[in-house]
């Protein structure tokens, strides 16, 4: 279910007695303490337009129910990038009633610079202090009673994977929001030059006794605007003397800069980092710091001599796995569904209905069209989702991603899609659901595009079927090496015309951790549901017009108003554009309808194709096939990803390219 | 004297002048300069940046290695220091006094600078408080044509296993300044090059605990100080 953020915080409040946002960097665990706490009714909210998802869920302490708001992983609080601005609104906005601060023992000085902006902010926070256990393995001691001392908050140690620390955590959490409303906090102190700056500031603001932004304090906000906070700025122009808090807030921040050579929001930066890596220092005792096996591990997947080979090594044993398995499941499923479930359903409803118009309209919604499902959907989202998943948690993603940047680069994505992209070659469905961790929506426009030209394992059944079966194998490597032609040139024309900037690449690179199985296959799970609900629906209505069309004869008038396309332009039998048709339903349909429908008018000696087809037709056929509009699944989840419009204008692309690559091969081929 | 009366009293023509002010700002990053980097700088194609090219040799401020690789003379680099010098001088006012926001000083600047004279230079100068860099922390030369900067490298052209400091993000793109500064990534701070990827992919360095990845172009635009 997508709520705009604000409404479903909002209503989130309305129903629960407090709320708790947990905040912190990426890849500290996070995720999992909101897994661990929260249970399976979370709720998964984003903004219009943003492609960063708010999860929200439910957990319970004593008899309070406790409202938990899961903010994406960012390093910061300014809005610089579309998770930091998320996690930013959904604090200002949602007003939770404490922050619950996931920080890395092992990374302390880096993830104690957003604790630090939280405090700045004049949130009531509560520090996880997480991985422990990782930092121990490392020789780190880190002691949470002396890092509690000098952030002036509470700290509690925790293991999120394993559950450790949580119940705490969470009792401290409530204590604090309480706490909050009615003792004001000591804040943390930066520079003195600078904290003059920010205090007369500060005071200058309530002595205008204007309302800050957002319920914050003078001091936070005297902290947004010589940070130079759009949005502050924004408010203090707003105010009836906006003009004098402006010329207060430039002298100030000149002041600052001159102090210090360089602008006052890059001085404040400056100030909060050194605040946390001082306080870092203190509170642990790094011991001699050990290259890990983690570590070694890690640069044998970076270096490019050593990556490279076991890049391409997970990358065909993820492709592997995905069509054998996923292969064996998806006829597994189309069996057993074939044997148990598809006679008694057609049964009933003949039964029902009549053997008529209806009744055999609806076999093809709900037999044909449930049996779709299953078979594209389920068995490749299911297994893709599963290694996906263990590829972000162990932080392997970031590795492939690393070295495969360069090749993506020049078609206008980063390296993370690499795996979407190899993904779609079992099947487009999950590979389109797994562009949500690219980080902008052009990558994620032009990801998807490129998606849909990649054959997928039942196109590729198709072209087996019909071109290495008659044809032979040079024949099915020249379609596939015009499919990856078009593919590239497709994404290079794309990085073009696509608006928007290409974003210069900055990742980090994380350490190698086991992943908890509880959490891949939560993650799994959450996935999984979503196709379910999403892709579902649309897989039976859409087969349920095709039935009526079918069933009602109208589908054979179609072939005449296509024939122009198919008999003039492609070259083929009148009879294929039909099929091409159905293939949106399944593109493995696509052959079976053809052989189906070429017997009905033919004759049996038609099953074997080339009694009615050249083998130049039969190229033709399967390459546009394969690079036609994707299956109707494909189709729900674009539309839940990039939106209708979006999607209708990828499915016309498909359309225009497969038709003109289609009628050139055509045009050209010789003998 | 020195270069002075170079610039003092003449007026160069525009697209000359703008062309020494690119010269300048590559030759910071490199010693010579392809006459490709020039017209790729400027958007013009590489005949007219040849072009002009050999006019200012005529006028003695660049001069030219087989290669084609470009440096500029003592009066060349003169000019163009002033230039910078007076393009970052308005960025401070229009940052400073006017309150306009990072990213868009520099176009303003761009189209300002070109009609300060010399006296409104020094003014200026004076008004602002002599300041010695921009607001995106590049340096300002000092009215002798001057920069005291010692040689940095850009971080996009060390090799796996250097280390160094970030000296200057050459940049007037204030969001990727501020989202770099969050990581922990500004002048001043430590970093070591930990690999390369092939084919001009990105880099990774160590900043502390934490690695990036960090693309070419985002790299070549962090000048290292190598240790």
């Amino acid at each position: 279910m997508a709520l705009t953020c604000c409404q479903s915080v909002l209503q989130f409040k309305g129903e629960v007695q407090m709320t708790i946002a947990l905040a912190g960097n990426p890849n500290v665990g996070k995720s999992s303490l909101f897994n661990r706490l929260t249970g399976m009714g979370v709720v998964t909210a984003n903004y219009p337009g943003k492609t960063v998802d708010v999860n929200v869920g439910v957990t319970h302490f004593q008899d309070m129910v406790l409202g938990v708001i899961d903010l994406p992983g960012t390093y910061a609080l300014e809005p610089v990038s579309e998770d930091q601005w998320v996690a930013r609104q959904a604090l200002l906005d949602g007003r939770p009633d404490a922050v619950i601060s996931v920080v890395d023992a092992t990374n302390m000085a880096r993830n104690l610079y957003l604790t630090l902006q939280l405090l700045d902010l004049g949130l009531p926070v509560v520090v996880a202090l997480n991985l422990m256990d990782e930092a121990e393995r490392q020789g780190l001691a880190v002691d949470p009673a002396l890092l509690a001392k000098h952030l002036g908050v509470p700290v509690v140690p925790t293991v999120a994977v394993r559950g450790l620390g949580l119940d705490l955590v969470i009792a401290k959490a409530v204590e604090t929001a309480w706490a909050a409303e009615s003792a004001g906090r000591r804040g943390l102190r930066y520079g003195r030059d600078v904290e003059e700056q920010i205090d007369a500031l500060a005071a200058y603001l309530e002595a205008e006794e204007v309302t800050p932004p957002f319920g914050l304090s003078p001091r936070a906000t005297a902290i947004l605007l010589l940070e130079g906070d759009e949005e502050a700025l924004r408010w203090a122009e707003q105010q009836e003397r906006g003009a004098a808090i402006l010329a207060e807030v430039r002298s100030a921040a000149a002041e600052i800069s001159e102090r210090h050579g360089e602008p006052a929001p890059l001085r404040l930066t400056r100030e909060r980092h050194g605040l946390a890596g001082a306080i870092a220092q203190a509170a642990q005792a790094r011991g001699r710091a050990r290259r890990s096996l983690q570590e070694r591990v890690w640069h044998l997947t970076t270096a490019p001599l050593t990556g490279i080979p076991i890049l391409l090594l997970m990358l065909l044993s993820l492709f592997a796995i995905l069509f054998s398995v996923g292969n064996f499941l998806s006829d597994l499923l189309s069996g057993l569904w074939a044997a148990w479930a598809s006679p008694p359903i057609q049964a009933a409803l003949v039964w029902i209905l009549g053997d008529g118009f209806f009744a055999r309209g609806l076999v093809w919604g709900f037999d044909a069209g449930i049996n779709a499902a299953l078979a594209v959907g389920i068995p490749y989202v299911l297994i893709f989702y599963l290694i996906l998943s263990a590829f972000e948690d162990t932080g392997y993603l970031n590795a492939a991603a690393f070295l495969t940047d360069p090749l993506l680069h020049r078609v206008g994505l980063h390296g993370r899609a690499i795996i979407p992209l190899v993904a779609a070659a079992g099947c487009n469905v999950p590979a389109v659901m797994a562009t949500r961790t690219l980080t902008t929506m052009r990558e994620r426009v032009i990801c998807a595009t490129l998606i849909c030209f990649v054959p997928c394992s039942a196109r590729t059944a198709v072209i087996s079927g019909a071109v290495s079966r008659y044809l032979g194998w040079g024949p099915a490597i020249g379609l596939f090496v015009i499919v990856a032609a078009v593919g590239t040139a497709a994404g290079w024309g794309l990085n073009r015309v696509v608006p928007g900037r290409r974003t210069g690449l900055v990742m980090e690179m994380f350490p190698f951790r086991l992943p908890s199985i509880r959490n891949l296959l939560r993650r799994t799970w959450f996935r999984f549901k979503e196709f379910v609900f999403v892709a579902a629906p649309v897989v039976v209505s859409g087969s349920l017009l095709l039935g009526g069309l079918y069933e009602s004869g109208l589908m054979w008038r179609l072939a005449a108003p296509l024939s122009p396309v198919t008999s003039w332009w492609l070259g083929l039998p009148a009879v294929t554009g039909l099929t091409l048709l159905f293939g949106i339903l399944r593109k493995e349909l696509a052959l079976q309808l053809l052989v189906t429908l070429a017997m009905v008018q033919y004759g049996r000696g038609a099953a074997d194709l080339l009694h009615f087809m050249t083998m130049k037709q039969l190229f033709v056929y399967a390459l546009v096939n394969a690079l036609f509009i994707p299956c109707l699944a494909t189709i729900a989840v674009l539309g839940r990803e990039l939106g209708w419009r979006t999607t209708l204008l990828i499915a016309l692309f498909n359309i225009v390219v497969a038709l003109g690559v289609g009628g050139l091969v055509s045009r050209l081929w010789m003998g | 004297m020195g270069p002075k009366k170079h610039w003092q009293g003449e007026v160069l023509e525009k697209s000359l002048d703008e062309s020494l002010e690119a010269l300048y700002r590559l030759n910071q990053q490199c010693a010579a300069v392809p006459v490709k980097a020039l017209a790729k700088k400027l958007r013009i194609s590489r005949a007219e940046a040849a072009e002009r090219v050999v006019r200012l040799q005529a006028l003695g401020f660049v001069t030219s290695s087989p290669a084609l690789d470009l440096a500029l003379t003592p009066s060349g680099a003169a000019w163009g220091a002033v230039r910078i010098r007076r393009h970052r001088l308005v960025e401070r006012l229009l940052h400073d006094q006017l309150g306009l926001p990072w990213e868009q000083v520099h176009e303003e600047a761009a189209r300002l600078a070109p009609a300060i004279s010399f006296a409104l230079e020094e003014r200026l100068d004076a008004v602002l408080g002599h300041p010695v860099a921009c607001p995106h922390g590049n340096p300002i030369p000092a009215a002798d044509g001057s920069v005291t900067v010692e040689p940095a490298t850009p971080l996009d052209r060390l090799r796996p296993g250097s280390k160094g400091t970030i000296a200057a993000i050459l940049q007037e793109e204030p969001q990727l300044l501020r989202y770099l500064a969050a990581l922990g990534l500004f002048p001043k701070t430590e970093l070591e090059v930990e690999e390369v990827a092939p084919l001009g992919g990105p880099i990774v360095v160590k900043v502390g605990a934490s690695r990036y990845a960090l693309g070419r172009e985002v790299a070549s635009r962090i000048l290292i100080r190598e240790a």
